[in-house]
């Protein structure tokens, strides 16, 4: 019933624009080389902060499955992932192409992703409210467990190695205390300076570090020109059978894996690919063009996305950059996202949830049909584009609280970004612990005015530590035989 | 045979991968220490000096225990890197360093200028360097593109209600 009222709030022709425009954007921006789509959400963030609450958090949300479309067209076309999810769908649907099947590749991904973001949207639909009621369970003791459990799994999920993921976790849990303690009023980590007073904003950080550290980076690498011909576009029976047989294992998979904090699509890619070229007959044709491998990582590209969303909506617990900013654009509207969400914002919630299932049709109708418009804005020349993304993330960092200050935050940590990816350190870790962290120390410092003994008899406190432990010992055993890569 | 010594790396490696490698890690060690360090200074100042301020000490021993903690780790991790003679990261030669580190001096250039100038006048300059420097376009070309983009993008910005620094130029 609830979910009903999302949609009839949807389907009004203003509700219908923010899902169009999103998707447009998202694609428009994800289809550029060298834009992910959590790069694209940074950057495109400041931008509809003008939206009401409702128009905003679904225009995000549109933008972010667009640009993982739109990721996905330039490393099937060119070999140039915008994202480290869409590597995946490189190895196989380069390969397509380069054998004259760009177009059966392109519409696969487009399907692919269009069921696992249908599937996503009917698991949101159905897990996200008990997942909020069981939350309501919670007090600083499981929020302490629960946050600490999130930046393990992060840091052990998000890089080749647990011990830089941790490091990283350590310094954005202290560049995130930059500024006036919450409880003590008292400035820490400012040095004297009034400026530091505010701390860091997350919009301008993940800007810098996604936006102009990933422009940087690119900048190494040279993009070749698409030369390629669509011709036909959708795949063949035989084909299609595979392919979505592919994308449904693929789905489940990565709808239960989603669930968990650091489980980004980018390791749902990795994780339903090697399990469909295990369990294929002929695991010679992946990496040589086999549709089920573009099948399987889109579709667990998008799966893993809209399972992310989850613990997002029912715990308020972001699982990824995204989904960090997913969570800033909520509290810009003073709305928290946790247990009472789905109750003191039902009609936002279940308007959100309505837009998944309209923005993977808008998306699937602009895609397939628009496919040769996105091949040609992926031929603008990167010296034009890299001046007009670094200009567009430098004003979207100033319009978050019109100061230069947060421009020049944007810059710094658009350097920290780019000499971190080339150093090999992970980034997500240190956008979570920017979220997190203060959560944690929060709910810390409650369980000691309590009493620490609290912690003792509080089983889901310990629940989730037994999970770090897990997470901990999954990524040694993962990382020592080469199988979890950045 | 060539002298092992005197062998040109190949484009894009750099001649001395060892000690480059060796500078960038010690660079990683170095910040992630001075934010740990940072963190405990910062932190014994407020225990030792707003005991009595209601939450000092849990707010000071918060940032002393992650700065410890991240000290801790830096260290254990160097110690272990060197040991094992690894490096996770990779480095690129100057060549392929050298656009990242122009594109970011003029980027810290133009954000140094966008309230003196204001943003047209500062950004119309920044695309028509960037654009000559790495585009190689032809003066004409540099210069519609660079104009077409200030211009455009400050009327699109104005539209949305974005308050950009005028500076002597009033556009819009």
């Amino acid at each position: 019933m609830d979910l009903l009222h999302g949609l009839m709030m949807v389907v009004t022709p203003e509700y219908l624009a923010y899902s169009f425009a999103g998707c447009l954007l998202g694609t428009l921006v994800g289809v550029l080389p060298g834009v992910g789509a959590a790069s694209a959400v940074a950057i495109l963030f400041p931008f509809v902060t003008f939206l009401p609450p409702a128009g905003m958090i679904i225009t995000m949300a549109a933008i972010y499955y667009g640009a993982q479309y739109g990721g996905s067209t330039t490393a099937i076309l060119v070999n140039v992932p915008g994202e480290v999810s869409s590597m995946v769908t490189a190895m196989d649907g380069y390969e397509m192409t380069k054998q004259g099947k760009p177009g059966p590749a392109l519409a696969m991904a487009a399907i692919a992703s269009f069921l696992a973001g249908i599937a996503g949207a009917i698991m949101i639909t159905f897990v996200g409210p008990s997942v909020a009621r069981l939350a309501l369970l919670f007090g600083p003791a499981e929020y302490f467990g629960l946050g600490l459990f999130s930046l393990t799994a992060v840091a052990a999920l998000a890089g080749s190695s647990l011990v830089r993921g941790i490091l990283v976790t350590l310094f954005g849990m202290i560049l995130a205390s930059v500024g006036f303690d919450d409880s003590s009023g008292l400035p820490r980590l400012t040095f004297g300076t009034t400026a530091l007073l505010q701390g860091f904003d997350l919009v301008p950080v993940m800007i810098g570090l996604f936006g102009i550290g990933e422009v940087l980076s690119s900048l190494r690498e040279q993009s070749s020109p698409i030369t390629t011909r669509i011709g036909k576009l959708m795949p063949g029976r035989d084909e299609m059978r595979a392919g979505l047989g592919a994308a449904g294992r693929a789905t489940g998979i990565c709808l239960i894996l989603g669930l968990l904090p650091g489980m980004m699509p980018s390791i749902g890619s990795f994780i339903s690919y090697s399990f469909e070229r295990y369990r294929s007959r002929t695991p010679q044709r992946f990496g040589r063009g086999a549709i089920e491998g573009v099948a399987s990582a889109e579709a667990a590209n998008n799966a893993t996305a809209m399972a992310n969303l989850i613990p997002l909506l029912g715990l308020g617990i972001p699982t990824g950059p995204t989904m960090a900013l997913m969570l800033a654009a909520f509290t810009m509207y003073g709305i928290v996202p946790g247990p009472l969400l789905f109750t003191q914002q039902a009609p936002l919630v279940w308007a959100l949830i309505a837009s998944f299932f309209i923005g993977n049709v808008i998306l699937l109708i602009l895609n397939l049909p628009l496919v040769g418009l996105w091949v040609r804005l992926a031929t603008i020349p990167y010296p034009i584009l890299a001046p007009i993304i670094l200009v567009v993330c430098l004003v979207g960092a100033y319009s978050t609280r019109n100061t230069m200050f947060d421009v020049w935050t944007c810059a710094l940590f658009g350097m920290l970004g780019w000499l971190m990816r080339v150093r090999g350190w992970p980034l997500a870790p240190l956008v979570l612990a920017f979220v997190l962290g203060p959560m944690i120390e929060r709910a810390g410092r409650q369980v000691l005015a309590v009493s620490p003994d609290l912690l003792l008899h509080r089983p889901a406190f310990w629940f989730f530590m037994v999970l770090a432990l897990i997470v901990i010992w999954a990524s040694y055993r993962f990382t020592m035989r080469g199988e979890l890569t950045d | 045979m060539q002298d092992r010594d005197t062998q040109l790396p190949a484009a894009g490696i750099s001649r001395n991968p060892y000690s480059a490698a060796a500078l960038a890690r010690l660079v990683d060690i170095a910040l992630l220490l001075l934010v740990g360090f940072a963190g405990i200074a910062d932190g014994l100042r407020i225990i030792l000096t707003k005991a009595d301020a209601v939450g000092g000490v849990p707010a000071g021993g918060w940032i002393v225990l992650l700065g410890a903690l991240l000290v801790a780790g830096t260290c254990g991790h160097a110690v272990r890197e060197i040991r094992a003679g690894e490096d996770a990261g990779t480095l690129d030669s100057g060549d392929q360093l050298k656009q990242p580190v122009i594109a970011l001096a003029m980027l810290l250039i133009y954000i140094a200028l966008i309230e003196p100038l204001g943003y047209t006048l500062s950004t119309a300059l920044f695309m028509a360097v960037y654009l000559r420097l790495f585009g190689k376009y032809g003066v004409l070309t540099v210069a519609g593109i660079s104009i077409a983009f200030a211009f455009g993008s400050s009327w699109l910005w104005a539209v949305m209600d974005m308050m950009l620094p005028q500076g002597p130029l009033p556009w819009p």
